[in-house]
């Protein structure tokens, strides 16, 4: 088993490629190039199976003045051409070495597990069939109906006229699976799970989690409108999380204001140990940090690119989705802090009268200030033996779920973020313990 | 022309060294596409001078070589389109190394040979900042529209599509398809407006523009719940065609409830209901006489008088089951295999229109609903969601209001039974972007207006 070979992007045609830009007549250019390896396991009940290996490659140039800019995207490797897009109105802004001149940047280790190699075709279907197997033996008569992993890995490099290079590398891998519980008709549930490389994926706790979820949606019933106390499973807290990510980017906090209780810190990690995009630089080549935005209930501050006015500290939070899109402000790894000495169980039973969300059901729905989730989950009873609950919707207000937040467990597990402004970022929380949140029929 | 440099037989030689099977299906995907995209954000749509534009070059191309062997499927993808990426990803496909032979040339099929310019972005830009900055007419105004319309920030976001693709195999081979049109969002404070346009041609963009008007001002009151007649125009037509006639009609999806031959002769619809999908009658920009698997595309009865006559099938679907025709197999790019795909539904309308009158006075009472902001239908399931942004409301046959967003639902069969007659006219319109297993492909539709009676409707 060799380590991957993440390859990078020749800085040799970088370097052409953007003189060629500036021989052009821009005043300012810069470049980035991406190399991608990645392998994908595709397989159904209706017995199909795919097997996709992939290399892919591609570059951007950003070029322009204060008042005329183009973007320029190709896949390959960089090149010079012979004609570039004519500049047109909108001015280009980079930063340059010195616009983090006086920014914090920490001493950084790349995270473990980079040099991980891509899952082989043979090991990724043994991993698909250990979770229909278990599943099977959690639940009988239910079984995976679809699956898909994909295992990836990248490396990045960027050079920019006014001096400013740097590069970067990442591992990601995604499991995305479907499956049917048992009886006719038959319920079904999906599960979308991320970890830095395919064979961390552990078939047995993938299989219980679908198990539970077959289960609920098999046996739960549905609830007439309460309020009450919850604890969110880490998959509900985050999807609340993301739903909130464009509320964390601004020109900065001028006094810290309490937001929640002392148990809730919310950061942007972007240098997170054990994170699963973590990264020295963000796309522009700037440095980042670790930034509380909530710190015990108070609110901190607000995530601030170098070129937006205001007077906290900047940080680098200029992301890129793809090679092909240029950076855009958003969080890199939203975190809710987790309590190491808190297990879920604890939590769990300090519920007096209230509902364990185990999962949620598609996106949240957000109109305003006011959000809404269908979830599946427990109603729990001091006393009495946990009734399963589905077809719930869970509804408030951003600022009164946060107000609600009193105790934070341990089990902190990360989410990609699939649409929306932070489209590409990875959220993760852990357990939470909220006060009074409304649940209502679907 | 892309692709013209590629040495075909030489490539034919490879390929057949991989196929070690009768039955081995090997393929070369051929890809290039470009994207311009001009954002334009404006402070008052007014004045141009506050105007504030971005624009955007995007040009790819690569290349994905595929081995299909019974029910499994190896691909391998490159961002390049080199001999060394063909060999290479030949080499990792084959299920035993193919023997050494001659590399085939691609010559200069990386390069693009000219600049990307699509000036009509621009004019596009003043087209719709003119169309969008008059005051609302009294007509829009008793339909909710209010004077947010003059003085609200907008963002457009204009792109012109092009792409080229080529397959090569030990089957069929393709000529080139070639494929240009426009993509359209309007970002408004009270909404968004998305649209997909073969031709930048003035009708089509009027009725972006009137699209987009007609959502302007604050939110309205949603139609009260339950059973309701509605008219829907064709760009709504399109919609549900799409979400309830294309997708339950693609071979993968039937198959998740059982055999997808079993389906044929089933009773899906009203007998009004004659629907093709003719990838070949596709408006001329987007007409394709190939496949994404260099497959002939065929003029494919979906549903005649409403009973599933041809479920949509690919290479794959077809070489199982026996009365399974390829030729829908469209790839979302070349990283992915193909799959069962629509390309371009055509809804016939009735030899003796239902809806001769004006829609409000065929209606009498009911909805008269433009456009479907989205749709989605489970295939599990079988039940169908079309977001509705905003409908005209008819009393009496006129038309006396507008409401505000809900949602049309029910399973495919009960809401394409509710379809009691068409228009006479069949408009040509993009269905909208289809995102199905997460790969985007433009999809499009010829249909009349339908007549329905008694769709479900919930807030």
């Amino acid at each position: 088993m060799s380590a991957i070979d993440h390859g990078a992007p020749d800085v040799g045609a970088m370097r052409e490629a953007l003189a060629a830009v500036r021989r052009s007549g821009v005043v300012r250019a810069e470049i980035f190039a991406k190399i991608g390896r990645s392998r994908s396991y595709a397989w159904s009940s209706e017995r199909e199976s795919a097997s996709l290996e992939r290399r892919e490659a591609g570059w951007l140039v950003r070029a322009g003045d204060d008042d005329r800019s183009f973007v320029f995207a190709a896949s390959g490797p960089p090149r010079p051409l012979r004609t570039w897009p004519s500049a047109h109105p909108g001015g280009l802004r980079l930063p340059s070495p010195s616009t983090a001149n006086d920014w914090p940047n920490p001493p950084w280790t790349p995270p473990p597990g980079l040099d991980l190699p891509l899952l082989g075709e043979s090991e990724a279907w043994e991993l698909f069939r250990a979770i229909d197997r278990e599943l099977n033996r959690q639940l009988a008569g239910a079984g995976l109906i679809r699956a898909r992993l994909d295992d990836g890995a990248s490396g990045s490099r960027l050079l920019s006229s006014t001096g400013l290079e740097a590069s970067s590398r990442a591992r990601l891998a995604e499991l995305h699976l479907e499956a049917r519980g048992p009886g006719r008709p038959a319920t079904m549930r999906e599960l979308v799970q991320v970890d830095r490389a395919g064979r961390r994926f552990d078939a047995h706790r993938l299989a219980q989690r679908l198990a539970d979820r077959l289960e609920i949606a098999q046996r739960g019933e549905a609830i007439a409108r309460d309020r009450a106390d919850v604890v969110l499973a880490p998959p509900v807290a985050a999807q609340l999380l993301a739903a909130t990510s464009s509320l964390w980017l601004g020109a900065g906090v001028t006094e810290p204001s309490r937001v929640g209780m002392s148990a809730l810190t919310v950061l942007d990690a972007p240098r997170l140990d054990g994170g699963l995009v973590s990264s020295a630089v963000d796309g522009e080549g700037l440095p980042t940090r670790d930034i509380p935005l909530i710190e015990a209930g108070q609110r901190q501050a607000l995530l601030r690119p170098w070129w937006r006015p205001g007077n906290d500290l900047p940080t680098g939070c200029m992301w890129r989705s793809s090679w092909r899109t240029p950076p855009r402000p958003r969080p890199a790894q939203l975190i809710i802090e987790p309590q190491p000495t808190v297990r879920t169980g604890d939590l769990v039973a300090e519920l007096a009268r209230g509902y364990y969300l185990l999962e949620a059901l598609g996106a949240v729905r957000v109109d305003g200030e006011r959000f809404a989730l269908e979830v599946e989950g427990f109603s729990l009873r001091r006393g009495e033996a946990p009734s399963a609950l589905r077809g719930a919707w869970l509804c408030g207000t951003v600022s009164s779920l946060w107000r609600g937040v009193v105790a934070v467990a341990r089990d902190l597990q990360f989410s990609p973020v699939a649409a929306g402004p932070a489209a590409g970022a990875i959220v993760g929380s852990p357990s939470l313990m909220v006060r009074g949140l409304e649940l209502r029929a679907g | 022309m892309p692709f013209s440099s590629i040495d075909v037989p030489g490539v034919l030689r490879l390929l057949g060294r991989i196929a070690e099977r009768p039955d081995d299906l090997v393929d070369l995907f051929l890809e290039r596409r470009e994207t311009v995209f001009l954002a334009v954000e404006t402070r008052r749509r007014a004045s141009r001078r506050d105007t504030r534009s971005e624009l955007q070059v995007h040009r790819e191309g690569g290349l994905a070589v595929r081995l299909l062997r019974d029910e499994r499927t190896w691909l391998s993808s490159r961002d390049e389109l080199t001999t060394d990426a063909f060999v290479d990803a030949a080499r990792r496909v084959a299920r035993t190394p193919p023997h050494a032979a001659a590399r085939p040339t691609f010559g200069d099929a990386d390069l693009w040979s000219t600049p990307a310019q699509a000036t009509e972005l621009w004019e596009l830009r003043d087209r719709l900042l003119d169309g969008l900055s008059t005051p609302p007419d009294a007509t829009e105004r008793a339909l909710g529209v209010d004077d947010t319309l003059a003085d609200a920030e907008l963002r457009l976001e204009l792109r012109r599509h092009r792409r080229w693709t080529k397959s090569i195999s030990n089957g069929p081979i393709s000529a080139t398809e070639r494929e240009s049109f426009y993509s359209i969002a309007i970002h408004a404070p009270w909404g968004r407006v998305g649209s997909l346009l073969t031709r930048l041609d003035a009708p089509a963009i009027e009725r972006l523009v009137a699209a987009a008007r007609a959502t302007a001002g604050p939110r309205l009151e949603p139609p009260s719940e339950g059973p309701t007649d509605c008219v829907l125009e064709p760009d709504a037509a399109a919609v549900l065609l799409h979400e309830a006639v294309a997708h339950v009609l693609e071979a993968d999806l039937l198959a998740r409830g059982g055999d997808p031959e079993a389906a044929i002769g089933v009773e899906l619809g009203s007998p009004h209901l004659d629907i093709f999908d003719d990838p070949a009658g596709a408006p001329e920009s987007v007409r394709r006489l190939a496949d994404d698997e260099g497959f002939p595309t065929l003029r494919r009865c979906l549903l005649r008088a409403g009973r599933i006559e041809q479920p949509i099938a690919d290479a794959a679907w077809a070489r199982r089951r026996e009365r399974l025709e390829p030729g829908g197999g469209r790839r979302g790019d070349r990283h992915e295999p193909p799959d069962p795909r629509s390309s371009h539904l055509e809804l016939i309308p009735e030899a003796e229109p239902t809806l001769t009158a004006t829609p409000a006075e065929a209606l009498g009472d009911g909805l008269i609903v433009s456009r479907v902001e989205r749709g989605r239908l489970d295939p599990a399931t079988g039940h169908l969601r079309l977001m509705i942004p905003r409908a005209m409301q008819v009393a009496g046959g006129t038309i006396v209001g507008a409401t505000g967003p809900f949602a049309i639902v029910g399973h495919v069969a009960e809401v394409l039974g509710t379809i009691a007659g068409t228009g006479a006219e069949a408009v040509a319109s993009g269905a909208g972007w289809c995102a199905k297993h997460g790969r985007r492909l433009p999809v499009w539709a010829t249909t009349p207006a339908v007549f329905c009676r008694g769709l479900e409707i919930r807030r």
